[in-house]
């Protein structure tokens, strides 16, 4: 009889710990991974967003050659210190300026670099489990830096056309210094270049190394731009109409190097 | 006069139906919440299995996005590419600008010797000869009222010329092309 008085009691006290202390946790833990789980399913998809987006730029570059190539001449991945040697070489004959004392210093590596840039997180559910690799940064290509220094000899009009055509080359480069005086003629060994003026010019030319790696994050910068935008090879080839030159080696190769 | 026990007894029996059905009651809700409690253990579960599912289809995207043998290694380049040709386009190009605002502003009676442009300074240096003061005068006007350069810094340098006139030199400020 008092047993069966004590059941009451017993099954609400049951009830009670029951529900607080395994019900709502369970419940808080099912809740809270639900809300992962969702987290984790908008991740994915944005990364399928991404990568139909990059299957859209690769479908773009199938057809667009010859402005891959402008861009490519315009920021190469190389120095290719033979085009910027030949092509000044033949800007300064159609200019009729005689060039002396080339030389090509590569400088200190300027580049911004790889490091990651904080961006905004504003956006991003703070409640959300992010993989600890998801930084958030903006890698950059590498800038490497080439100055060029020359002499060049020849009437102010033919300088000048010369440095119009190095400032319209379609290869990027700007001018470092210009100085422009009348060429001493008694310390001149070169009698060719007596009576011009001399133009003591240092160009900086530059490449970007190749950057195909240098996406590690999903959350790189690059994503955020909408389209391939090619434009800029137009922009380029409007821009600068010196197109560069390529050169031909021709036969090469000799058993006695010490002799031409 | 009415039988008090028999009401007493009729009492009695009701509390104790009420107490049994609550009991019974009680009894029920136990069974729910454990049923309820079984249940959530089983969501649990199987919200574990998605999430693995979903870290798996994660890493799976990451990989054909930036992994080790991804193929998009050459269009993201050309993408930084052409994001840094389009910074690059928009150097302006100095020398243009300097020979040409110098030809514009160049008066009768004056000549240059030599002229030195320093990217790092922004600056133009000067060194010419002048027939006079007064051609000197003008040649310094014009070259303040030119738009290309923001003045003249630290004065105007003057001797005796070599074989006439006067050589004089001057250093100009470069207004900024890119701005």
């Amino acid at each position: 009889m008092k047993l069966k008085i004590l059941i009451t009691p017993i099954v609400f006290i049951a009830v009670v710990v029951l529900s607080i202390w395994y019900i709502k946790p369970t419940t808080d833990e099912w809740m809270a991974k639900r809300k992962i789980l969702e987290n984790k399913q908008v991740f994915t998809q944005e990364i399928k967003a991404k990568s139909e987006k990059v299957s859209v730029w690769k479908k773009t570059l199938e057809g667009d050659v010859a402005d891959q190539n402008v861009i490519f001449n315009y920021v190469p991945k190389e120095a290719k210190e033979e085009e910027i040697i030949d092509n000044l070489n033949s800007m300064a004959s159609e200019s009729g300026v005689i060039l002396n004392n080339v030389s090509l210093i590569f400088l200190k590596d300027l580049s911004v670099g790889n490091e990651p840039v904080p961006v905004a997180v504003g956006n991003i559910d703070s409640s959300a489990t992010l993989s600890p690799d998801e930084e958030i940064m903006d890698s950059q290509l590498t800038e490497n830096n080439i100055e060029v220094d020359m002499d060049a000899f020849g009437e102010y009009d033919n300088l000048k056309s010369f440095l119009d055509k190095t400032s319209s080359f379609r290869r990027f480069n700007k001018l470092g210094s210009l100085k422009i005086s009348m060429n001493d003629a008694s310390s001149s060994a070169d009698a060719s270049t007596k009576g011009l003026l001399l133009a003591k010019i240092s160009f900086v030319f530059n490449y970007a190394k190749d950057g195909s790696t240098l996406v590690t994050s999903i959350n790189d910068g690059v994503f955020g731009e909408e389209s391939l935008d090619m434009s800029i090879a137009k922009s380029i080839e409007d821009t600068k109409s010196v197109a560069t030159k390529s050169l031909s080696v021709g036969q090469f190769g000799r058993a006695n190097p010490f002799i031409k | 006069m009415s039988n008090i026990n028999l009401a007493i007894n009729e009492e009695k029996k009701i509390s104790g139906k009420i107490f049994k059905s609550a009991q019974l009651l009680l009894i029920v809700i136990l069974v729910l919440v454990i049923i309820a409690y079984g249940t959530l253990l089983f969501l649990v579960k199987t919200v574990n299995k998605n999430i693995e599912k979903a870290d798996a289809d994660y890493s799976a995207e990451k990989e054909v996005l930036i992994g080790a043998g991804n193929t998009n290694g050459e269009v993201l380049d050309l993408q930084k590419r052409i994001k840094l040709s389009k910074k690059l386009i928009e150097n302006k190009n100095v020398e243009a600008v300097v020979l040409g605002e110098l030809e514009k502003s160049m008066v009768d009676g004056v000549s240059l010797n030599s002229l030195e442009y320093k990217m790092d300074d922004n600056s133009v240096v000067i060194a010419g000869n002048a027939d006079n003061l007064y051609s000197l005068a003008k040649q310094v006007a014009t070259l303040n009222d030119s738009k290309a350069f923001s003045g003249i810094v630290n004065g105007v340098e003057t001797n005796s010329g070599v074989d006439s006139g006067i050589d004089f030199s001057l250093k100009l400020k470069i207004n900024n092309l890119n701005n």
